[in-house]
């Protein structure tokens, strides 16, 4: 239970810390789909290289960045095998077939794309964790209910959908706490909760759970008491305490990650068939 | 583990808290990273009624729930540190816990949000049967402990903890650490968020339950009349250390020490010390109302 850790924000001082939530979450949605673009080892080296800029100037120790690859470890060595054993080659003049056995073989090819796809699983693991280790969650709500505010026009309540998120991620910490002092005084009364088979260790979640609903349910009618003493009615008119801004240097990061989307799309497609491209290209796969 | 035992002081066989340069940090090697206890040293004799005080943060809470094993003993950190509660060794790898928990009980700030069960007899056996009593006798301590903290059995055995009065919940709270017959009893601010009158009848209860049940008692506590009133020493915390031991008088004397920890002096020393100084012929420091009137009383202020 100890180990649940809710946002992984590293709070530190930083340019990337202090950029508009919007801005961020906008950049990464950019570079999701710059990354899946992306065709060839010399792109990915393009990508890694910003990406380890950002990285560097967030102030995040890079250990902790990349132990969020942590949680995709087996999908990412899962994939990288079965795209290696299951390809069977292109047919190429230059191809070496190292092993063969029943249907899989090991050959150039299929390492090529193995590899590959391991890169472009990282990437897109590595950044948005890069965005949540420099984000606050509340700033990350505040970002997804602006971000889906065209949705007002067909009705979608999105102010309410925003709340909900802001009021959710609030309380977490505060019901971590509660439950947390809530196990430690059965604790106290001897109870135990790492013995015994799953059964008996769910039965003795009830003296936990039980006071923490009475308290949830104790505090959300608080909480909707004190926001109707202060005369809230679902967001018509509300202004915002702290008001989201887009500062110059949040416009040129996007406009850069813009610009970085379309380099690569040329690469990828070569439309003015232009010969340097074809440097951006070594490692096509 | 040789050289522990050579630095470890052998624990005073009558305490029933010995407490050695005990550190704890939070949170270590990250941002976040603090210092909470820095080679703390208490002891706690058998019969004490032990007062805790010291600001938001000095460590108490972080000190008394080391006694109850609910934190560990960061064995990294804690080399030459010795903790031993009843007797049991507490900063070896795999301390006895169920024993332990047997003996100290715990009561946190506002227990009644503890409550669980379907009706006041389950919650209170709740604690002995975890023991792993017999029926019997899981009955026989919930009764005593019922009536230790003033309720009557029959009235609320078979009622909904729920729907009892804020001040009811309280005692069935309690009633439920106290069935577990503790030697050492831990109070975490007991009387927090109740009317005076409340305050007055727990501790008094307090009193009881240490003659007749449990005879030590530690309390951390913010309400320095309760301290005054109820406690044979005090121990002041602030900044993760021990700044000092006292008898009640003694503590409430040092007016300085108490200003600087932002403390404030017991009602009756305030009110005792404005007297004389207004001509009033009493001792300065009466240290509770009780002592205050019978010194009036005495030179015939007030009959």
């Amino acid at each position: 239970m100890k180990d649940v850790v809710f946002g992984q924000l590293y709070p530190v001082d930083s340019p990337v810390h202090r950029a508009d939530a919007r801005a961020k979450f906008l950049i990464m949605i950019i570079y999701i789909v710059t990354v899946i673009f992306a065709d060839s080892f010399m792109q990915f080296a393009l990508i890694a290289l910003l990406l380890l800029v950002v990285m560097l100037m967030s102030r995040v120790p890079p250990l902790k960045v990349l132990s969020s690859l942590k949680a995709i470890i087996v999908l990412a060595v899962v994939t990288f095998i079965f795209t290696v054993l299951l390809n069977k080659g292109n047919g190429a003049e230059n191809e070496s077939i190292y092993v063969v056995f029943g249907p899989f073989c090991i050959c150039t090819s299929g390492l090529m794309t193995g590899a590959f796809i391991l890169c472009r699983i990282v990437l897109l693991v590595i950044g948005p964790a890069l965005v949540t280790l420099t984000t606050t969650p509340v700033d990350m709500a505040d970002a997804i209910e602006f971000l889906l505010a065209p949705l007002k026009l067909i009705k979608v309540p999105v102010h309410a959908f925003g709340m909900i998120m802001s009021i959710a991620l609030r309380m977490i910490p505060t019901l971590f706490e509660e439950t947390q002092r809530i196990m430690n005084a059965q604790k106290a009364r001897g109870a135990c909760f790492d013995h015994g088979n799953i059964f008996k260790r769910i039965g003795a979640l009830v003296p936990v759970l039980i006071p923490l609903f009475v308290s949830a349910f104790k505090r959300s009618a608080d909480l909707a008491d004190a926001m109707e003493s202060r005369c809230y009615n679902g967001g018509k008119g509300k202004t915002r305490m702290k008001v989201l801004r887009f500062r110059a240097g949040d416009i040129i990061a996007m406009l850069l990650s813009a610009a970085l989307l379309f380099f690569v799309l040329v690469c990828v497609y070569n439309w003015w068939n232009w010969s340097w491209v074809e440097f951006m290209r070594t490692g096509a796969v | 583990m040789r050289k522990k035992h050579m630095t470890v002081a052998p624990p005073d066989p009558n305490a029933a808290v010995f407490i050695k340069d005990l550190t704890y940090i939070y949170n270590p090697r990250t941002p976040f990273e603090k210092t909470a206890l820095d080679r703390v040293s208490l002891t706690v004799e058998r019969g004490d009624f032990f007062g805790l005080i010291g600001q938001t943060g000095s460590g108490k809470s972080t000190l008394v729930s080391h006694i109850n094993a609910l934190t560990r003993v960061q064995r990294k950190y804690n080399e030459d540190a010795g903790l031993y509660v009843c007797g049991i060794d507490l900063t070896v790898k795999k301390p006895d816990l169920k024993r332990l928990r047997e003996r100290v009980g715990m009561v946190f700030q506002y227990p009644e949000y503890q409550l669980f069960a379907d009706t006041v007899r389950q919650d209170v056996a709740f604690g002995p049967k975890n023991l792993g009593l017999g029926e019997e006798e899981i009955e026989e301590r919930s009764r005593e402990a019922v009536r230790l903290v003033g309720l009557d059995w029959n009235e609320v055995a078979d009622r909904s903890p729920f729907e009892l009065s804020g001040g009811q919940k309280r005692r069935v709270a309690i009633a439920g650490v106290i069935a577990m017959r503790p030697e050492v009893l831990v109070l975490d601010e007991p009387t927090a968020g109740l009317d005076p009158a409340g305050k007055r009848e727990l501790l008094a209860l307090f009193e009881d339950i240490r003659r007749s049940a449990c005879p030590t008692i530690i309390m951390v506590s913010h309400n320095m009349d309760e301290i005054a009133e109820r406690c044979n020493k005090v121990a002041v915390m602030g900044g993760g250390h021990i700044l000092g031991v006292y008898a009640p008088e003694e503590l409430f004397s040092r007016r300085e020490l108490i200003r600087s920890l932002g403390l404030e002096l017991p009602a009756a020393v305030e009110l005792s010390a404005y007297l004389a100084e207004h001509g009033v012929d009493v001792p300065p420091d009466c240290l509770t109302e009780e002592r205050l009137l019978a010194a009036l009383i005495e030179r015939g202020y007030a009959k």
